[in-house]
Parts: C-alpha cells; sequence; structure tokens
C-alpha cells in the first residue's frame, strides 16, 4: 500500500512537472516567434531603406 | 444911342452869363465825369471779380469732386484689399483645416497600421507556436531529455527566460530600425520632389533631351514607389 501510495505520488509529482516543463518550452516557443516575425519585419525595412538609399544615388 | 448902348451891355451881360453858366455846366459835367469812369470801372471790377469768384468756387466744386471721387475709389480699394485679405486669410485657415485633416488621417492611417503589424505579428507568431506546440507534442519535451547538469524544468526556465531577453533585444533593435527608416523617408520625400522639379526645370529650359528626361522620370518614379512600399511597412 506504502509503495503504490509513493508510487503514486511521485508519477502525479512527475506527471505535474512534465506539464510546466511544456508550459514553460510553449511560453518560449510563443515568445522565439514573436522574435522571429520582429526580426523580419526588421529585416524587410532595412533591405527597404538600402534599396530606396541605393535609387536616391542614382538620381543625384 | 442910350437904347443901342443899354442893349448891347444887356446883350454882353447875358452873352457873359450864358458862357459863364456853360463854362459852370462843363466844369460840372468834368467833376462828374471821373466818378463815373470810377463807378463803371468799380462795376466792372465786381463783375470780374463776381467771375473769378465763381470760376474758382467752380474750380474748387470741380476739385472737391474730384477728391470725392478719389476718396471713394480709395475706399472701394481698401474694401476690396479687405475682401481679398479676408479671402486668403480663410483660404489658408480651410488649408490648414485640411492640413489638420490630413494629419490626423495619416496618424489615423499609421495607427491602423501599426495595429494590423501587430496583428500580424501575432497570428504569424501563434501559428509559428502551434507549429513548435506540435513538435514539442511528436518529439517529446524537454522533459528527459539530455540538457546536461540541468534538470527539465530548470531547463524550460531558462530557455524562456532567454527568449524573453532576446525578444527584447529584437524589440529595441526593432524600434531604432523604425525610427531609421523614418528619417530615411522624409529624407526621400524631399530629395525626390526637388529631383522632380529639377528635371521638369531643366526640360522646359531645353537643359537636358527628351531621352534623358525620360531616363530621369522613370528612376524617380521607380525611387517614388520605393518610398511608397516603405511607408506602408512604417
Amino acid at each position: 500500500m506504502l509503495a503504490s501510495g509513493l508510487m503514486l505520488y511521485s508519477c502525479e509529482n512527475s506527471k505535474k512537472e512534465k506539464e510546466e516543463i511544456q508550459a514553460l518550452e510553449q511560453e518560449a516557443n510563443a515568445i522565439d516567434s514573436v522574435s522571429v516575425e520582429m526580426q523580419k519585419s526588421k529585416d524587410s525595412i532595412e533591405k527597404n531603406v538600402q534599396e530606396l538609399d541605393s535609387l536616391l544615388n542614382d538620381l543625384n | 444911342m442910350k437904347n443901342v448902348a443899354q442893349k448891347l451891355i444887356a446883350l454882353t451881360l447875358i452873352l457873359g452869363l450864358a458862357v459863364f453858366s456853360q463854362n459852370m455846366y462843363a466844369q460840372k459835367s468834368n467833376e462828374q465825369t471821373p466818378k463815373k469812369e470810377v463807378k463803371e470801372k468799380t462795376e466792372v471790377k465786381k463783375e470780374e471779380m463776381k467771375k473769378d469768384m465763381s470760376k474758382k468756387q467752380e474750380e474748387m466744386k470741380g476739385k472737391s469732386e474730384e477728391m470725392k471721387g478719389k476718396s471713394e475709389e480709395l475706399k472701394e480699394k481698401s474694401k476690396e484689399q479687405e475682401k481679398e485679405m479676408k479671402g486668403k486669410a480663410e483660404e489658408q485657415k480651410e488649408k490648414a483645416k485640411e492640413q489638420e485633416k490630413e494629419m490626423k488621417g495619416k496618424a489615423e492611417e499609421q495607427k491602423e497600421k501599426a495595429k494590423e503589424q501587430e496583428k500580424e505579428i501575432k497570428g504569424k507568431a501563434e501559428e509559428n507556436m502551434e507549429k513548435a506546440k506540435a513538435k514539442t507534442e511528436n518529439e517529446g519535451s524537454a522533459y528527459g531529455k539530455d540538457k546536461g547538469e540541468l534538470s527539465g524544468k530548470e531547463y524550460g526556465q531558462k530557455r524562456a527566460e532567454e527568449a524573453k531577453a532576446n525578444q527584447e533585444k529584437v524589440k529595441a533593435e526593432h524600434t531604432q530600425t523604425v525610427e531609421n527608416a523614418k528619417a530615411k523617408q522624409s529624407e526621400a520625400r524631399t530629395k525626390i520632389d526637388e529631383a522632380r522639379e529639377k528635371l521638369e526645370k531643366d526640360y522646359k529650359a531645353k537643359k537636358v533631351s527628351k531621352e534623358e528626361y525620360e531616363t530621369k522620370k522613370a528612376k524617380i518614379e521607380k525611387a517614388e514607389e520605393s518610398l511608397r512600399n516603405l511607408e506602408k511597412r512604417l
């Protein structure tokens, strides 16, 4: 009884920890996704600025 | 004889009297003549003076009419100027209002764009998150994986912290990029407008050929398009 109780307790603990770890990973992934999109937007703006700069130089 | 003498004396006396009275009359008439002349002259002068006066009065009236006319003209002009000024002021007010509206509109547009971008980024992030979630579920989480000396929970916490730090860094860089791009945007607008104006002037002054004009115009259009793209992104 005691052994099975301990086993059940440890199983519950490990399940809870697993859920917490998964939540943390999901949070990290979500943050990473936003970062990736921001980086893409930034890169795109920079590329546009470079292109515009080059076209403006061409006007002179 | 005595009678004759008496008659002669009487005749002489009568003649003398006649001559004397004639002389007196002549003298009187001589005295009266200058007075008449003076009177006449005075009358003539009076008439002349009257005529002069009336002439001058007429002249004065004319001048006064002229002055009145000029004053009316000036009044009209000043009224017209006032109207013109009012019109211009109204026009400027209208322009200012329009500009204000335009600015407000642009600000609203930019806000909308920023919201859309935010939504887009969030949407994409959610999509990516879903993918990552699916991947995690398929491949299994960090739980039970090789994470060196860290436990699964510690590893997860570290990952989340690193992701947050990285996001802050990317966010700051993105903000800086947007600021720089905005500065470039206004600089580009000025340069493009100036280039277009110069090109039109040069072409009108025949300083550039039709071919050169077309080439430069195409370049300006290209730069304008690139600027519009940038404006959409900001």
